[in-house]
């Protein structure tokens, strides 16, 4: 969803306050359905969807994977469609049929999320293509993780994307890990993401994914260069909060964490670096608190809503 | 020795361990194996025990599937994981066209000794892209040997044999069934040798015909009515050539009602492929009856994959309808339908099974 730069603090960190409550009430309630929809939580790292989307005009298009909560509210899907369709009910986004991992809004050109590694990158390519075919002025942005950046058919997408000139940002959100393997249990010891990409003929763009204002700044050259024909990779550097999957916290250190223990996690929250900002940028403490706990409980009225109102069985 | 309850997982497991230590050119790659609780749960604690031979892998199926059918090719005796049935889709390429025929497009000396373990089929909330049960794929592909274990026993037996496969195998494995319980001999016997098909109960005028995961509803279904009324047929392997073996085909010429319980889609897949098969030697028609899901994808909301999977009760009030029992069955309650399979096998021991030998 486009921010207003008048409000941007305002409203970017209202976004991250809805994600992350939305997600911290699925993940409360997850056992009370008993429907297990695979989930995957984006706590700790909202500021990168957040940033990204706040750059994209409603005719943007944009695509996630399996985890794309935060990706789906931010680009302006609805609410109570999302909580209906992680519960399994029929009324949710994509009416029950697809669950937690197929976020659906195409009102806002949301345009769906994919779970398979790899998968979407390419079917991105296409819908970017087709825009230029319909004679559509836009970008198309895809979300993937750094594991999904690893699969063959990332590069051959890009590469692909460069050939055709297409309007796209590939947004890798480099969470550190893919399940609990890292980094350096995946890659060489001299792997470049950006001498890939640039080998590829595309633009690359890395930022600290922790800060929704400098994601923001980057989104908007991306956009620029994506305008113009270029294909952008944006590395963002993220910290996830919790484990890969499922509604359980981490609490303690998990041991494949390296040094994202959970006092860095903490002091490197998405939500506690915009306030920083913020404060920085002249706003009050006080005000940006009145936002938080606005938005928070606006966010727990419409899900607490939505929940009583679940209907997912029709047997005991 | 194990005579206690295991279930699935524990099952391949210990067959792993087994495994890795008989044969020291076997290796266990793929995402997350390394893990403490790697894959599931099937490769807990190995890693530290053989940290050369338990890998873990950039994401990145195609490649490092071929990898591994390129390690199979060159003497070793790799056996990779995927998680889902999808997940191995993106190295179809590998399995299909480049291990399955290896040997023969390079004239029948160059063996491939390639494994693989696809988990398979539904679980309970994962939707469309993460439930699909890609059978025919596999069995419709010369040159593999695809085995479905449909209890911890045979995961084990399946497990072990991957780790000598002289030729590429692959195990569907299901996972509706890892919570499963069983109990068995961890024995020596020779690991190549495993079984191709297993009947429960005495010839009888009612067969259900089956595979992997159906065998849960098959036993309930059996236990259910006069145990005497009913002979499961459940199929664990196509070794080779597809052929059917004879006892199965007598039994089921024989019988007066046949009740085919495939987990899987149905049109064009494993059981239409068996009864297509079994149809060019016997006549069915009168015979026959399909529980199947229906033809599309298996959904994540409860209201919608209510009536996805076949379940005992469907099959036993059937039984009643055409006078095999006078036993009805109600209908499922929410967690029968939707929690993982929770049966303990080892009171249904097979009363008959016929094996086959993996060779190159
Ligand atoms: C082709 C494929 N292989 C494996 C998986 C299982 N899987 C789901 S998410 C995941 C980790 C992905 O890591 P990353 O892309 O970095 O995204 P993150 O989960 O960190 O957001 C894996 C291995 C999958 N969904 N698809």
């Amino acid at each position: 969803m486009q921010i207003d730069m008048n409000n941007f603090f305002e409203e970017s960190i209202k976004m991250i306050v809805k994600i992350r409550t939305s997600e911290e009430f699925i993940a409360e309630k997850f056992f009370d359905e008993k429907i297990f929809s695979f989930l995957h939580l984006t706590i700790g790292q909202e500021a990168g969807a957040v940033g990204v989307m706040s750059v994209l005009s409603n005719n943007d298009i944009a695509m996630g994977n399996h985890r794309s909560h935060g990706h789906y509210l931010a680009k302006g899907g609805d609410l109570p469609k999302m909580i209906y369709e992680v519960f399994g009910d029929q009324r949710g986004c994509c009416g029950g049929f697809g669950g937690s991992m197929h976020m659906l809004d195409r009102s806002v050109n949301f345009n769906g999320s994919t779970p398979i590694l790899g998968s979407i990158p390419p079917l991105a390519v296409g819908q970017a293509f087709a825009s230029k075919e319909n004679g559509i002025k836009n970008v198309t942005v895809v979300f993937l993780g750094d594991g999904a950046a690893e699969e063959g058919v990332f590069m051959e997408s890009v590469n692909l994307a460069a050939s055709k000139k297409c309007n796209i940002i590939f947004v890798i959100e480099d969470n550190r890990y893919s399940v609990a393997s890292s980094h350096s249990d995946r890659k060489s010891e001299r792997y470049s993401h950006q001498k890939l990409i640039e080998g590829l003929g595309a633009i690359y763009i890395r930022e600290n994914g922790q800060n929704v204002k400098k994601v923001h700044d980057a989104a908007i050259l991306a956009r620029e260069y994506a305008l113009s024909g270029k294909p952008v990779i944006l590395h963002l550097d993220l910290l996830r909060r919790h484990g890969h999957s499922g509604p359980m916290q981490e609490n303690d250190n998990a041991d494949y964490r390296i040094e994202d223990t959970l006092e860095y996690r903490n002091e490197n929250d998405c939500l506690l670096i915009a306030k920083k900002e913020a404060i920085k940028s002249g706003l009050s403490e006080s005000k940006i608190e009145e936002w938080i706990s606005s938005a928070r409980e606006e966010t727990l009225e419409i899900v607490s809503k939505v929940k009583e109102t679940i209907d997912v069985r029709d047997i005991s | 020795m194990s005579e206690t309850l295991v279930n699935f997982v524990e099952a391949i497991n210990l067959a792993h361990k087994a495994g890795l230590q008989d044969n020291n050119k076997s290796y266990i790659i793929g995402l997350g194996v390394n893990y403490q609780n790697g894959a599931d749960g099937t490769t807990k604690n190995l890693s530290s025990i053989y940290p050369d031979k338990v890998l873990d892998v950039p994401v990145s199926e195609a490649a490092f599937t071929g990898m591994c059918v390129g390690m199979a090719t060159a003497g070793l005796n790799p056996i990779v994981h995927h998680g889902r049935v999808e997940f191995a889709l993106l190295a179809m390429d590998q399995i299909l066209t480049q291990a399955a025929k290896w040997n023969y497009m390079f004239g029948g000396d160059y063996p491939c000794k390639f494994g693989a373990r696809l988990n398979i089929g539904r679980q309970w909330g994962n939707g469309p892209q993460h439930t699909s049960s890609y059978n025919s794929l596999f069995v419709n592909t010369p040159g593999l040997n695809v085995l479905w274990p449909s209890r911890p026993s045979e995961a084990y037996t399946f497990t072990k044999a991957l780790h000598h496969a002289p030729s590429p195998t692959i195990m569907m494995e299901h996972r509706y069934l890892f919570q499963t319980k069983d109990s068995f001999n961890e024995n020596n016997n020779d690991p190549l040798v495993i079984p191709q098909v297993s009947f429960y109960g005495k010839s009888s005028k009612t067969i259900i015909l089956t595979y992997g995961d159906g065998l849960v509803e098959a036993i309930k279904t059996k236990n259910k009515i006069n145990d005497s009324d009913i002979q499961i047929i459940c199929i664990n392997a196509f070794v080779r050539d597809r052929e059917l073996h004879e006892d199965i085909i007598k039994a089921i010429e024989s019988c007066d009602n046949l009740i085919c319980l495939d987990t899987s889609n149905y049109q064009f897949g494993l059981m239409q492929g068996l009864i297509g098969s079994l149809a060019e030697k016997i006549n069915l028609k009168e015979k026959i009856k399909i529980f199947s899901p229906p033809f599309i994808p298996c959904a994540t909301s409860p209201k919608l994959v209510k009536n996805y999977y076949p379940f005992s009760p469907d099959v036993i009030n059937y039984l009643n309808e055409i006078n095999v029992t006078k036993e009805r069955a109600s209908d499922y309650l929410f967690d029968d339908i939707n929690l993982p399979a929770n049966i303990d096998f080892s009171e249904n021991v097979p009363s008959k099974i016929i094996k086959s030998t993996l060779t190159e």
